[in-house]
């Protein structure tokens, strides 16, 4: 880190998150993506659709909270569409998703402990 | 990392399968345009940002089978991005309004207006009274200036206006300044002085337009055939006069004649009209704004209807009498004071040959001024009092605006701390009174409006021009200005003082501090705005006791009880004098036997008319030191009145030794005259009875058969030159005003008189039927003007200067609830509290009592021109002024100090 960089805000302060943006940086987590590979990524794993409409919305908060970046260069690789909008997780990004994550692991393992999903770890 | 595909395959796999995706077909062509369509919902930051990719992404998922479901999606989104969008720009407005934002400056005004309007609207009340007192305000300098813009600023519809003057004549020996011209000059100096370019001779008469419906009496004016050449006009219609028109009998219409009489019919021209019972062509129709006014030697304008050519031989006509109105035209190369210069030296040639040295001379008048100075004191005293108005209202305006700042001092004090600069906060504040000074500004525009339309609608105020009377651009934009910069006076200081509060101080104690601070502010403006008013006041007390005392005032006649109408015989028909004669007796007769009629006579110059003859006379053993008649004598001019028998009974007037004339009095009997009072005093100031002596008048003598006290032929109040009364038997002219003394209500026999005229002359045209009362009233036109705005304008600043003064002292009272209350509880009586209370109110009052009454004196001087009976500082209308300024100081503070006795000391203290 420069020593001209700002202090990093707390992740913690973007808690809790929308289950939309939680996926979306979800499906960031492992690769780069343009708009639609997110929507095809969100919808099979969720097996719940996620539109354009509210995958851009998102995205437009994502980007103005900095935890999305817009990527410049694109990937080098053959299906390359190179129209496409390319979005990747930034640092930031990845530490508020990691935080939602535990949280949600958290809750889950209170649901455990209260007896509403079997074997609990704790 | 794993590779894309793979998850994309995964994709496909799952959610879309081959089924969804063929029906898709049919909506093929939908999805572009739908998506296109529902982006136009999302704000347009949104849709550059995202628009290309969201609709490449929504083809997809459309083809994929998922159209209408991503449709509805895109639609609600785009409704919530815009509510989102819209709460943002809010916010960021809000922040920028309040402090500084380095915007472009039209920006910030927009924002700043609509931030204004949006504050305004949440406070109407307060907006309201402040338009409403804006507006009358501005509505009063409006309507003055609307004035002053018509009768002084616009120019006549000339060409190049400022060569065109009248020529006066100077007679210095008998103390006139202004006569007429006498003929012989007007040639004289049209060859001699090389800066004249014309010279256009005038004199009017009444005439009878007869066969174009009932008579009508029309004022005529006869010129030389250079006239509208000198003026540099043109008809609308037909053509103007040549030369060869001068012996011809043919007429030019006025707009107001040619569309009152002859329905503005287009083919008037060529037509033939009766005037006078003579035959005259129409050749020509004046355009509608050539409304060319003479006037007599004192200020009396007439407009005249029709013009005709005149040839008078004017180089052999007397120039004994001044008889003559003479407009003249300025070289271009020259200039006015050239032409005075050159007419200065033929003038003293002449004075030195012709009128041994008495200060014979001629004095050259800008047309516009001729018309109109006599008018520009008053008007400047309508204008001075406007701007007392405007200052009382701003003070009042800056007043409320003290009040309504201290109440928003948090406000102002928190916009402050977020860093407003304190010019952007005094800017934003003083564009607010502007924004309130412009909607007043607009109000007042429409009541100067209605103001001016009521004042052309009465005939009894009169102003000359009135007819360029009205609200043109030079006027709105005067309206504009002075909103803007009332704005500016009634809002700097307000945020100035706002702007100056501490805000560590204000903040802490929730804005009372200011409060309390701004009291004494306003307490000064009050005081102000009370002086305001005394001097309005006083001013208006002036006018009106000089207005009621020559409303009573003796004129020299009697007004009462008395029927006048002026009949005009025409020359054609009644070209013997016994024919006029014996019409006059007859109808002398007729009237005299009507019920209720107990006098009747004529004469040819009515009193307030201003329209008499001049003559010399010279009477014996007197010396003017002046002109020198033909025979040596000593010559003095006079006002010259034809008069019938009966008249001075009819009208009134006071034979104070003597007798009237009788119906022998005729031009085969003795020479006989009645002289005025002012005459006897100057030509026999021992007391000589003139009774018996003879008169020369002109190339007559008549003997002097009576002494009556003066009549006024001009103004109610002015001292005239002396007058003649000779037998219209013995010098008849066609016109004359009747004058019918009744013992009842005069206004029921003017249409037994007219049926009197008509069963003698059926072609006769009965005009001006109205009682002498009404003439007198139609003579103080434009003192009545000077009088009812002025005293509007009083009424103004009185109920102005309550107003505030209420408004501080209610406002003084709530914000000392808690003392009223800590003193009730302490034993203070209601009576001690209300007198507190008032004592407040009075010293404010007093104050500005006191300075209004410096002011009032100081300004007495200039008061006591427009004063009569009077002077400018009237010591009782001073006091009146006092007592009533006093007694609306106490009613406006008695409410709030009730309201102060009332409190009760428990509530009070709670709520401290």
């Amino acid at each position: 880190m420069t020593p001209a960089r700002r202090a990093a805000p707390d992740p913690s302060m973007f808690l809790p998150l929308t289950p939309v943006v939680f996926d979306i940086l979800l499906s960031l987590a492992d690769e780069d993506r343009h708009g639609y590979s997110i929507i095809r990524e969100v919808t099979a794993r969720t097996a719940t659709p996620l539109r354009p409409g509210t995958l851009y919305r998102a995205l437009g908060r994502l980007l103005d909270d900095a935890l999305v970046e817009e990527l410049d260069a694109r990937p080098a690789r053959g299906d390359d569409d190179e129209r496409r909008r390319y979005y990747r997780m930034t640092p930031l990004g990845r530490e508020v998703a990691r935080a939602e994550a535990r949280r949600l692991d958290e809750q889950v393992a209170h649901a455990r402990a209260r007896r509403l999903l079997k074997g609990a770890r704790r | 990392m794993k590779r894309a595909g793979s998850s994309r395959a995964a994709a496909r796999r799952g959610a879309f399968s081959a089924a969804r995706r063929a029906a898709y077909g049919a909506t093929r062509h939908v999805a572009p345009v739908l998506v296109r369509v529902l982006l136009l919902i999302y704000p347009r930051r949104f849709r550059t940002r995202f628009g290309d990719s969201l609709m490449r992404d929504f083809l997809d998922t459309a083809r994929d089978g998922d159209l209408w479901p991503s449709a509805l999606d895109l639609f609600l989104g785009g409704v919530a991005e815009r509510r989102r969008e819209r709460q943002r720009a809010a916010s960021v407005r809000h922040h920028t309004a309040l402090t500084r934002r380095p915007a472009p400056r039209l920006d910030r005004l927009m924002l700043d207006i609509r931030h204004i309007l949006r504050r305004l609207f949440t406070r109407p009340a307060h907006a309201l009274i402040v338009i409403a007192t804006l507006a009358v305000g501005i509505g009063a300098n409006t309507a003055v200036f609307s004035l002053v813009n018509g009768v002084l600023l616009t120019e006549m519809p000339y060409r190049d206006p400022s060569r065109l003057a009248f020529l006066w004549t100077k007679l210095a020996w008998i103390g006139v300044p202004r006569a007429w011209v006498a003929a012989p000059h007007i040639p004289l100096l049209a060859s001699q002085a090389g800066a004249i370019e014309s010279i256009a001779a005038i004199r009017t008469t009444d005439t009878q337009l007869t066969g174009s419906g009932e008579p009508r009496m029309l004022r005529m004016g006869l010129t030389t055939t250079n006239l509208l050449d000198v003026l540099g006009v043109r008809p609308m219609l037909g053509r103007g006069f040549v030369a060869e028109d001068a012996p011809a009998y043919v007429a030019i219409l006025t707009h107001d004649l040619w569309t009152s009489q002859f329905g503005a019919d287009p083919a008037i021209v060529g037509r033939t009209i009766e005037l006078s019972a003579e035959r005259f062509e129409v050749i020509g129709v004046m355009p509608e704004a050539f409304t060319f006014v003479v006037h007599s030697s004192l200020d009396e304008p007439s407009d005249v209807d029709v013009w005709v050519p005149s040839d008078w031989p004017l180089e052999t006509m007397s120039d004994g009498s001044f008889g003559f109105a003479a407009l003249v035209r300025v070289r271009p190369d020259a200039t006015l004071a050239q032409a005075q210069a050159e007419i200065d030296v033929i003038g003293a040639r002449l004075d030195r040959e012709r009128y041994r040295e008495r200060g014979f001379g001629w004095q050259l008048t800008p047309l516009q001024e001729d018309l109109v100075s006599a008018v520009r004191p008053g008007l400047m005293m309508l204008a001075a009092a406007a701007l007392g108005i405007l200052l009382i209202v701003c003070a009042n305006v800056a007043g409320l605006g003290l009040v309504e700042r201290a109440r928003r001092a948090r406000e102002l004090t928190i916009r402050a701390a977020l860093g407003a600069g304190r010019a952007r906060i005094v800017g934003s504040l003083v564009m607010e009174s502007v924004v309130l000074a412009l909607a007043g500004g607009a109000g007042g525009a429409l009541l100067a409006w209605l103001s001016i339309r009521a004042i052309a609608a009465s005939p009894l105020l009169a102003l000359p021009r009135m007819h360029d009377v009205t609200m043109d651009w030079r006027v709105l934009l005067f309206a504009l200005v002075l909103s803007i910069a009332a704005g500016i006076a009634s809002g700097l200081w307000p945020a100035w003082r706002a702007a100056r509060t501490n805000l560590t101080a204000t903040l802490r104690d929730g804005g009372r501090g200011a409060t309390a601070h701004g009291g004494r502010a306003r307490g000064v403006l009050i005081a102000m705005e009370i002086a305001l008013a005394v001097m309005l006041v006083a001013a208006a007390g002036v006018l009106y006791r000089s207005f009621s005392t020559l409303q009573g005032i003796d004129a020299g006649f009697n007004p009462r009880h008395v029927l006048t109408a002026d009949v005009s015989l025409p020359y054609a028909r009644y070209q013997q004098e016994s024919q006029a004669w014996q019409f006059h007796r007859q109808l002398a007769e007729r009237l005299a036997a009507l019920p209720g009629v107990s006098a009747v006579g004529g004469a040819d110059a009515a009193p307030l008319s201003g329209r008499a003859d001049q003559a010399g006379v010279a009477p014996e053993g007197f010396d003017s030191g002046g002109y020198v008649g033909a025979d040596g004598r000593n010559v003095m001019t006079v006002d010259l009145v034809r008069t019938t028998p009966g008249y001075l009974q009819a009208m009134g007037i006071v034979l104070q030794r003597g007798r009237d004339f009788t119906w022998d009095d005729r031009s085969d009997a003795p020479r006989v005259a009645i002289v005025d009072d002012v005459l006897a005093r100057q030509v026999w100031p021992g007391g000589e009875s003139p009774i018996g002596r003879t008169l020369p008048i002109g190339d007559t003598k008549a003997e002097i058969v009576g002494v009556i006290r003066q009549p006024r032929l001009y103004q109610m109040g002015a001292d005239d030159r002396p007058q003649v009364f000779v037998p219209w038997l013995q010098d008849t002219t066609l016109g004359l005003t009747l004058s019918v003394r009744t013992t009842g209500d005069p206004a029921v026999l003017a249409e037994p008189l007219r049926q009197a005229v008509w069963a003698i002359d059926a072609n006769l045209p009965v005009a001006e039927v109205m009682p002498m009362r009404a003439r007198v009233d139609l003579s103080m036109g434009e003192r009545r003007l000077q009088l009812s705005l002025l005293a509007g304008f009083a009424v103004a600043a009185l109920l102005l200067a309550s107003i505030g003064l209420y408004g501080m002292i209610s406002s003084a009272v709530t914000q000392r609830t808690q003392e009223m209350g800590v003193r009730a509880a302490l034993g203070a009586s209601a009576a001690s509290i209300r007198a507190l209370v008032l004592r407040q109110a009075l010293v404010i009052a007093g104050i500005g009592v006191a300075l209004g009454v410096v002011g009032a004196l100081a300004l007495g001087g200039l008061l006591s021109r427009f004063a009569y009976g009077v002077t400018g500082r009237d010591p009782l209308t001073l006091v009146a002024t006092i007592l009533v300024l006093l007694a609306v100081a106490v009613v406006a503070a008695f409410v709030p100090a009730r309201r102060a006795a009332r409190v009760d000391p428990i509530v009070a203290l709670r709520e401290g």
